[in-house]
């Protein structure tokens, strides 16, 4: 699959893409920061019927022609619950006001518990063309203490009815650096999951701090009661390793800090936030960024569905946040992001585009790779694997 | 007839802490009608921001009160305060000096406590005529003779003029008033003799230049006469004459006897000393006040921009530090580890925090001090010897004969309770001990006299003393000149790179204790970095200490997709501004405190 690639990173990525929040869970998961709502019924055709209008408001404030689409990602929440049939409205609707690109990646996130063959294969027939599965662990234990409600089993069975369903392009999402797990029980986690053959996986480490997240979730409160305790660093780092060696054993390379794929099955969608594609947004606490009259513009949905919901169906641009980014700051998130990527980033591209100086940073740059942490890798500068434990330091250098 | 200046009472306060000091100046001033209720402000004489916050006088002040006494005269009272702290006690003798009584405050429930004492001790020295006054008589504890008794024992002064007063209530002021008249001699000196007056603090005001507090001790200083300053001869003419009563007052003259304010077109503090005499140009005094002496630095740090860019806002800063604070010195230094920056000279440790935090708060400024070094005298193998004020610019080992330091003579005051701790003190001090004096006759005051390493005293021996005592020893001192020690230069290594900076002069028994300390105490303030951090202390090439700084593990957000990039990316910002706060020195970033850690030693 080709496509567009971005310069500064040699990844092939989206370019242009569209998000759209889907809300709605059965329950809430206790370390999930997303704009979510647990919810009996779910009003999805209310639902649907304010992204659509969400899509005509935004068009009507687009300064120029969109771009063509290269990845849509339909993200939650759970998406898994929206009913196919209008789920196959909101992309026909998309194929219709926006132009699609050839090839686009339709990504749907999915709930193993909420899954079935039937289902997936209407998806797929509406136009979605990568699933992204919510699996977290095969452990009981594990996912007991993440309050997932489905077991190892339910994920294998949903995993098998993709597959039946035609999709070629699967991904788990897995988490490590549970309370009470073990780097064994990890590792365990990570054979399985490489041995199901899915294409891409995902592999995060819990994160429960209260400035890395949208909000406070359950779980932080616990930790902060300390009713858990999570494992210590030299663990967690102990348990990334291990599912490195484990997924890299299988032909799963890693391709980001927290994300591993098989060549060329990378998430194209995904990638675009790491180079710093444009994205359209649409739902319930969506976050978008596009060039727009006024320059770069960053906007947030209102995380809240009554808000939304009225301010859509009052003609209203639901946004509850709006930032216009300053060179500086687009420049600070190329190198943050591009720095997640194992190919690396063209850094004295980027401070060339931004107008950045580069002395201070050439220096930083050499004690980097004096001290193992960085490289250069095809005349960008690549993060090694102790670098990427280190991340956020690395950045902070040389934003 | 009776002199002009008969009706002039000159005097000072001197208490201990917290025995009432401001509160029984603030009820002078208000029964003397001299502040109105309106006016009032609690301690009135204290008016610097920084002095009020630490409770402490840095300057000296002269209040002029107008009194009715019994006998139907009207008497001039002047109040001269006195600055409180061992650093300024040069200032404190000139202040005295300018005096002829000093109220003593003892608290009627605490009795006399032992720092006052060297302050009365000072009193005496210059003659002053003592007034015991016991405060807080209100309070239910208060035991009058017993203070009483103990201030004939302990002093040894005359406690029958001894007034009660309660400062708090206002009890007894007129009688303190009419004991102040009675008791306090009239200024001599004559209005008509050849001027002489002792300037006993001076400031830089922004709109008027140098203002000057004097005594006028003989003669009369008058409006656009032409003045001569002892020390430097330099000329200028009397532009303001005044006195503060409380607010300042203009006068066309002062004369012999009275204490005012002097402006004189005087550019630079630096011309017109605390100590200094004025006499008139064309009609000199042959002899100048005694006792002037020029108030050097005797502690010495360094004071470096932590950005950079700060350097001409600091150098311009300091600069108009200097202008109303002539006891501190600064010059240009260079630093491998810190770049440019300035030495500065200071009094004593307070008197460099005191210079930090104005160079911080008015100037807007973000610094780096480097920890405090006092004055060596190398001696060279085959060349003259020299002084250094920083460890950096000592030679190596192997091109010194020998190392002096400068030495105190210092007196301690301390109930004998407390004696062993003040000796076992000293004597971890490497202090020498020259005698031990018991005052009074009831045998629990005493008086030790040891010679002590400047080094030892100037930084935390004051507040060690101070809390090995309870509070109760005083320390008084004087220079004593210099003496061979067996000193080494103590070099810090961070990741194998010597840090000029964080460099120390110890004296050789101490420094395989000290290097440790200052690795530990460097382990605990530097944060961890991307990469394991070695500190070394070494003396020479031969390292003694080192400790090590772990690298950090994990710091990395597992996260980031489009919905968290704003956010995250101010996480990144604030890591990245809390970067630009530390000083990056090789590839090591070093918060700012770690500078003076060296400094602090461990109990």
């Amino acid at each position: 699959m080709a496509g567009p690639v971005d310069p500064r990173t040699g990844l092939s990525a989206a370019r242009f893409g569209v998000y759209v929040h889907f809300p709605f869970c059965l329950s809430k998961c206790p370390y999930c920061d997303f704009a979510s709502i647990a919810a009996k019924t779910v009003p999805e055709v209310r639902y649907t019927d304010a992204v659509l209008r969400e899509l005509e408001l935004r068009l009507a404030v687009w300064p120029s022609v969109p771009p063509p689409v290269d990845s849509i990602f339909i993200g939650g929440g759970t998406p898994s619950l929206w009913s196919p049939p209008l789920v196959a409205r909101l992309l026909e609707r998309l194929a219709s006001r926006l132009s699609l690109a050839q090839g686009v990646e339709v990504t749907l996130e999915a709930n193993p518990g909420a899954a079935d063959l039937e289902r997936f294969a209407a998806y797929r027939a509406a136009g979605v063309t990568r699933l992204s599965m919510g699996v977290q662990s095969f452990t009981p234990s594990t996912l007991a203490a993440l309050g997932r409600a489905h077991d190892g089993p339910t994920a294998l069975r949903a995993f098998a009815a993709a597959r039946a369903a035609g999709f070629d392009n699967v991904s788990m999402d897995f988490i490590y650096g549970v309370h009470g797990q073990t780097v064994a029980q990890v590792e365990a986690d990570a054979t399985q999951a490489a041995a199901l053959g899915a294409e891409h996986l995902s592999a995060y480490a819990l994160t429960l701090d209260r400035e890395s997240l949208a909000e406070e979730v359950p779980l932080a409160r616990q930790l902060r009661r300390g009713e858990v305790s999570l494992p210590v660093d030299d663990e967690v780092v102990r348990m990334q390793r291990v599912v490195r060696e484990v997924y890299a054993a299988s032909g799963l390379e890693r391709y980001e800090v927290s994300n591993y794929a098989r060549p060329g099955r990378h998430s194209r969608h995904n990638s675009l936030y790491w180079t710093g594609g444009d994205y359209l947004a649409l739902g319930v606490g969506a976050t978008g960024t596009l060039p727009l009259a006024e320059g770069r513009v960053r906007w947030s949905n209102h995380r809240s569905a009554e808000q939304y919901l009225a301010q859509v169906e009052a003609g209203a641009l639901p946004q509850a946040t709006h930032e216009v980014l300053t060179p500086l700051e687009q420049f600070e998130e190329r190198v943050a992001m591009g720095l997640r990527l194992v190919s690396g980033v063209d850094l004295w591209a980027l401070c060339r585009d931004f107008a950045q100086p580069t002395a201070e940073r050439e220096k930083t740059v050499a004690m980097l790779v004096e001290h193992g942490l960085a490289r250069e890798l095809d005349g960008r500068l690549a993060l090694t694997e102790a670098g990427f434990d280190v991340h956020s330091a690395v950045s902070a250098r040389l934003m | 007839m009776p002199s002009e200046n008969a009706h002039i009472r000159n005097f000072c306060i001197i208490a201990h802490i917290d025995h009432g000091k401001s509160t029984l100046a603030d009820r002078l001033l208000e029964k003397t009608g001299t502040v109105n209720e309106r006016e009032k402000q609690a301690q009135f004489l204290d008016n610097m921001e920084l002095e009020r916050e630490r409770g402490i006088t840095i300057k000296a002040q002269a209040v002029r009160m107008k009194y009715r006494a019994n006998d139907g005269q009207d008497y001039v009272l002047n109040l001269i305060d006195t600055p409180g702290h061992v650093d300024f006690a040069y200032e404190v003798s000139r202040s005295l000096a300018a005096c002829e009584g000093a109220l003593l405050v003892v608290d009627a429930t605490q009795g006399v406590e032992a720092q006052t004492l060297a302050n009365v001790y000072m009193a005496l020295e210059h003659d002053l005529e003592i007034i015991p006054v016991i405060n807080k008589i209100d309070l239910p504890s208060a035991d009058v003779e017993r203070t009483k008794h103990e201030i004939e024992d302990v002093i040894g002064l005359d406690a029958s003029i001894a007034v009660p007063v309660s400062a708090k209530e206002g009890l007894n002021i007129a009688e303190l008033l009419e004991t102040i008249v009675k008791v306090v001699p009239p200024p001599t000196g004559s209005k008509d003799e050849k001027l002489k007056a002792l300037v006993f603090d001076s400031w830089y005001d922004n709109y008027r230049g140098v203002v000057m507090l004097i005594r006028v001790l003989e003669g009369t200083i008058a409006l656009k006469q032409k003045i001569k300053l002892f020390s430097n001869a330099k000329e200028f003419e009397v532009q303001e004459l005044g006195v503060i009563n409380p607010f300042p007052t203009a006068v066309k003259q002062l004369i012999a006897g009275e204490v005012g304010v002097l402006v004189a077109n005087v550019k630079e503090l630096a011309d017109a000393k605390v100590g200094d005499t004025v006499t008139d140009m064309l009609n000199p005094t042959t002899e100048p006040f005694p006792g002037f002496k020029e108030v050097k630095p005797m502690v010495f740090s360094g004071i470096f921009p932590v950005d950079a860019a700060d350097y001409d806002n600091l150098r311009d800063a300091l600069s108009k530090l200097r202008l109303n604070d002539s006891a501190f010195t600064w010059e240009p230094e260079t630093s491998t580890a810190l770049g440019f920056g300035f030495r500065c000279g200071y009094l004593g440790l307070l008197h460099m925090e005191i210079v930090q935090e104005r160079l911080e708060r008015e100037y807007n400024l973000n610094l780096i001090t480097t920890a405090p070094s006092v004055v060596y005298k190398v001696f060279p193998i085959g060349k003259d010897p020299y002084f250094i004020d920083n460890p950096a610019k000592l030679p190596a080992v192997q091109h010194i004969e020998h190392l002096e330091e400068p030495y105190l003579t210092c007196h301690i005051h301390v109930p004998n309770d407390h004696l062993g701790n003040i000796l076992k003190l000293c004597q971890e001090r490497r202090g020498i001990q020259k005698g031990i004096d018991y005052i009074g006759t009831s045998g629990t005051r005493v008086r030790v006299t040891y010679e002590m390493p400047l080094a030892e005293v100037v930084f935390d021996f004051f507040d060690k003393m101070k809390s090995v005592s309870r509070g109760y020893a005083s320390l008084d001192y004087e220079m004593a000149g210099y003496s061979t020690s067996e000193l080494v230069k103590l070099d810090i290594l961070i990741n194998g790179e010597p840090v000029d900076a964080l460099s120390v002069i110890v004296h050789k028994e101490n420094s395989y204790h000290r290097g440790l300390e200052i690795c530990q105490k460097l382990k605990d303030v530097i944060p961890k970095q991307m990469f394991e951090v070695a500190i070394q202390a070494a003396i020479g090439s031969r390292v003694i200490a080192r400790t090590t700084v772990s690298a950090m593990r994990k710091n990395v957000l597992a996260k980031c997709y489009g919905g968290d990039i704003s956010r995250k990316r101010k996480l990144l910002e604030k890591q990245k501004e809390g970067k630009r706060r530390m000083k990056q020195v090789g590839t090591v970033e070093i918060p700012q405190e770690a500078f003076l850690a060296v400094l602090k030693s461990e109990e």
